[in-house]
């Protein structure tokens, strides 16, 4: 009962928000669309070439999420947690999830805009897949460690087997986890294509030919400090848990 | 008052129980007779719970869980390879310290195990609904609205409901983990009456912490210290007549 007034309260601020911002983009003449930028033709042809290659990763984006989703469940039901296969995915998949999403921003800029001649389809779809995957993994990961040992072992004791025992009980209870998982994995995405889109305008007014960008190598320094930082992390809880 | 001509439905030989490096069963040896009620008793810690959990098989999903000797189920050995868990699942029911309705309607939670066991027709699955229902003493409760979630029902008429969901797979031997442990004093005798008009049909295994409710329920009883079998004979000897100096303590309440 509670639960759901707060549900209906957020969902009513939400409307209102967006109410809001549509009006005022719309009572300004659309600010967000129209930011007072023209693009010569040769610039709005690119940018064209930008939204396709953009609009050509929705479908990658929905395959990697349910390609995430049973993955999760795969390596959490069927690969035991003592498996050492499991052990070293599971680290691959926390490092991958703890790199912060700006990064990634600064690899598809890189692949979208910077070099966009040259980026292929399997590289943009390779930063999505890479943005999206291992956060959602993990997200489902946790959905699926919290729903009730109890459950589970109430439906074993009646006799239904780990498939039954999945698509009947904990997939319908780790359900509202982990689409919340997929909203932040998405909201991630949302952001990082804002960032290319906004760096692109930038790009296109301000660069002149023969400028000379330095992205690729900043990034490699920033990945390699974050790969440290979370092995690190990871060392250092493997060693609290020991004691 | 039992048949001594029955061959019994399990059959434990010299059962041993790990977890990791902890032994938590001993060396148990015992035979369970069909269509009575046979107790575990014992202080806390003493591997009860283990034990009604290897017959069937909830222990595989515990991890470093080592089993050696044999259980034998009807003659056939139940820790091997070829035989699937879920198989023996079915045919020996449990029912829990902590009664745990599904995220169903009531109908839905019952008619689930007997969806498990391959029944298909609604007129059936009907039947099987209210046949179970009866026989957990639930049906003249909820009948009204089946269609109810169980979070409605109180803790004692979810546990029935868990009774009756357990009944519906149609097993041959029902288990109780200590199944008054949540309940309210009410609900208690209630549970005791089920177990008692469910003896006639199915082989029961009882487990529980209180003396007097095993002494109550119960036609054979074992006692369980320390992940040994102490005793295990006729409730009223066991009660009335113990031969070892532990199980008298327990019984009298000096241990435990």
């Amino acid at each position: 009962m509670k639960r759901s007034v707060l549900i209906y309260q957020s969902i009513a601020l939400i409307t209102l928000a967006v109410a809001f911002i549509l009006f005022w983009s719309f009572s300004k003449g659309t600010p967000f669309v129209e930011s007072g930028l023209t693009f010569d033709e040769t610039a709005a042809d690119s940018y064209s070439v930008l939204q396709e290659n953009l609009y050509r990763m929705v479908p990658i984006l929905l395959g990697s999420i349910f390609f995430s989703i049973a993955i999760a469940f795969y390596l959490e039901e069927w690969l035991a947690e003592t498996s050492w296969i499991y052990g070293i995915i599971a680290q691959q998949i926390t490092i991958l999830a703890s790199i912060p999403s700006l990064l990634y921003g600064l690899l598809g800029l890189y692949f979208f805009v910077l070099q966009s001649e040259k980026g292929s389809f399997f590289t943009h779809a390779l930063t999505f897949v890479l943005l999206v995957m291992p956060i959602t993994i993990q997200s489902t990961q946790k959905a699926i460690r919290g729903v009730d040992i109890s459950v589970r072992e109430a439906a074993f004791a009646l006799g239904a087997n780990r498939w039954r025992v999945v698509v009947d009980h904990v997939f319908p209870n780790a359900f509202p986890t982990i689409v919340a998982g997929i909203c932040t994995a998405i909201s991630r995405v949302l952001a990082i294509t804002a960032l290319i889109i906004i760096v692109y305008i930038w790009k296109e007014h301000t660069l002149q030919s023969g400028d000379t960008f330095n992205i690729p190598s900043s990034v490699i320094v920033l990945l390699s400090f974050a790969l440290l930082s979370s092995v690190i992390s990871s060392f250092l809880e493997k060693k609290t848990n020991l004691t | 008052m039992q048949s001594r001509k029955t061959d019994p439905i399990l059959q434990v030989h010299n059962l041993n129980v790990w977890y990791g490096k902890d032994q938590i069963l001993k060396n148990l040896t015992f035979d369970v007779l069909p269509k009575q009620v046979t107790a575990f008793i014992g202080p806390s810690n003493s591997g009860k719970t283990t034990l009604v959990r290897c017959f069937n098989r909830l222990n595989d999903l515990a991890l470093n869980f080592k089993l050696t000797g044999q259980i034998l189920y009807k003659g056939d050995k139940l820790y091997t390879p070829k035989l699937k868990a879920s198989k023996i699942s079915r045919q020996i029911g449990m029912i829990f310290q902590k009664p745990i309705p599904f995220h169903k309607s009531i109908y839905e939670n019952v008619a689930y195990s007997a969806r498990l066991r391959g029944v298909k027709q609604s007129t059936q699955l009907d039947t099987t609904v209210e046949e179970s229902l009866r026989k957990a003493q639930l049906w003249q409760e909820v009948y009204k609205d089946l269609q109810a979630s169980p979070d409605i029902l109180s803790n004692g008429q979810q546990q029935r409901l868990c009774i009756a969901r357990a009944l519906a797979g149609a097993p041959e031997i029902l288990i109780f983990d200590e199944p008054c442990e949540q309940l309210d004093a009410a609900e208690t005798p209630k549970l005791e009456a089920i177990v008692q008009s469910l003896k006639n049909r199915y082989t029961l295994i009882f487990v529980t912490n209180k003396r007097r409710q095993a002494a109550r329920v119960s036609d054979v009883a074992g006692f369980l210290y320390d992940g040994e079998l102490v005793e295990f004979q006729q409730t009223e000897q066991i009660f009335t007549n113990p031969k070892d100096k532990r199980t008298e303590n327990y019984v009298t309440g000096r241990l435990g």
